[in-house]
C-alpha cells in the first residue's frame, strides 16, 4: 500500500517535470502495444525490437537505393 | 577498415557481454525495451564498472567483436583502449554485432556503483541483467531533452503507468 502510494507519487513527479507538449502526448500512446510487450519475456521483447529495427533499416536502405 | 553489418543483433551483443562476465548496467533504449516499452533501437548503451579487471573483460569482448570507433570520419579503424574505458566519457563503437556505446558515466557522478541502486535485476534465459529502472531512465531523458529523447518520453511514462497497473 505504502509502496504503491510512493510509486504513484514518483510517476506524478516525473510527469510534472515534463514540458507540456511531451506531457500531452502521453494520452496518445497506444497502450495495447505496451500490453503486448508486457506479455513477452524481456529477451523476447529485445528480439522483437531488434527484428523491427532490422526491418526499418532494410526499408530505409531500399528507399535510399531508389534515390528517394 | 572492417565492414560491420547494418542489421542489429542486440540480443547476441548482450549475450556476449554476459558470457564474458562483464559487469554493466543497461541504459538507454534497450533498458526501455527490456521493461516493456514498444520502441525500436539500434544500439546498446551500457554503463560498465570501471575496475581494472572489469575494464579488461569488456575490452577483451569488444576486441573479439572487432570494435572500432563509429564516428571516425577518417575511417582509420581506431580501436577502443583500456584507458578510454576506465575514463569518464562515452565511447561510440561499431562491432561485428552492431553498435555499442560504453558510457563510463551516465552523467557526472553517475557511474556503475551510483546507478546500481537505481537498476532492476532481470533474470531471463539463464542470464542476469542489471537494467536502469524506468523512473531513472525517464528522469535522465527529461534532463537530456534531445529530440530523440522527447519522442520516446511519452511511451516510457505510459509504460511505467501500465506496469504500475499490472502490480495492482
Amino acid at each position: 500500500m505504502v509502496a504503491r502510494a510512493a510509486e504513484a507519487l514518483t510517476i506524478k513527479a516525473l510527469i510534472e517535470a515534463l514540458d507540456p507538449e511531451v506531457r500531452a502526448a502521453i494520452d496518445d500512446v497506444d497502450r495495447t502495444l505496451i500490453a503486448l510487450a508486457l506479455q513477452q519475456s524481456p529477451w523476447d521483447r529485445l528480439r522483437s525490437a531488434s527484428r523491427m529495427a532490422e526491418t526499418l533499416a532494410r526499408i530505409r536502405d531500399a528507399i535510399a537505393s531508389q534515390g528517394g | 577498415m572492417p565492414s560491420h553489418p547494418k542489421a542489429a543483433d542486440l540480443p547476441a551483443l548482450l549475450a556476449a557481454l554476459c558470457e564474458a562476465g562483464v559487469e554493466f548496467i543497461i541504459v538507454g533504449g534497450v533498458a526501455a525495451v527490456l521493461q516493456g516499452a514498444p520502441i525500436t533501437t539500434t544500439d546498446l548503451d551500457i554503463v560498465h564498472r570501471r575496475t581494472p579487471e572489469n575494464v579488461a573483460r569488456l575490452l577483451d569482448v569488444l576486441l573479439k567483436l572487432d570494435a572500432t570507433m563509429r564516428y571516425d570520419l577518417a575511417r582509420r579503424g581506431l580501436r577502443p583502449t583500456a584507458e578510454m574505458l576506465a575514463g569518464r566519457g562515452q565511447i561510440n563503437l561499431s562491432t561485428s554485432l552492431r553498435s555499442i556505446d560504453p558510457l563510463c558515466q551516465l552523467d557526472e557522478g553517475q557511474g556503475y556503483d551510483e546507478l546500481l541502486p537505481h537498476s532492476v535485476s532481470v533474470h531471463d534465459e539463464g542470464k542476469l541483467l542489471h537494467v536502469l529502472d524506468l523512473p531513472t531512465l525517464i528522469a535522465a531523458k527529461t534532463k537530456a531533452g534531445r529530440p530523440k529523447d522527447r519522442i520516446v518520453l511519452p511511451i516510457l511514462v505510459a509504460t511505467l503507468q501500465e506496469r504500475a497497473k499490472d502490480k495492482r
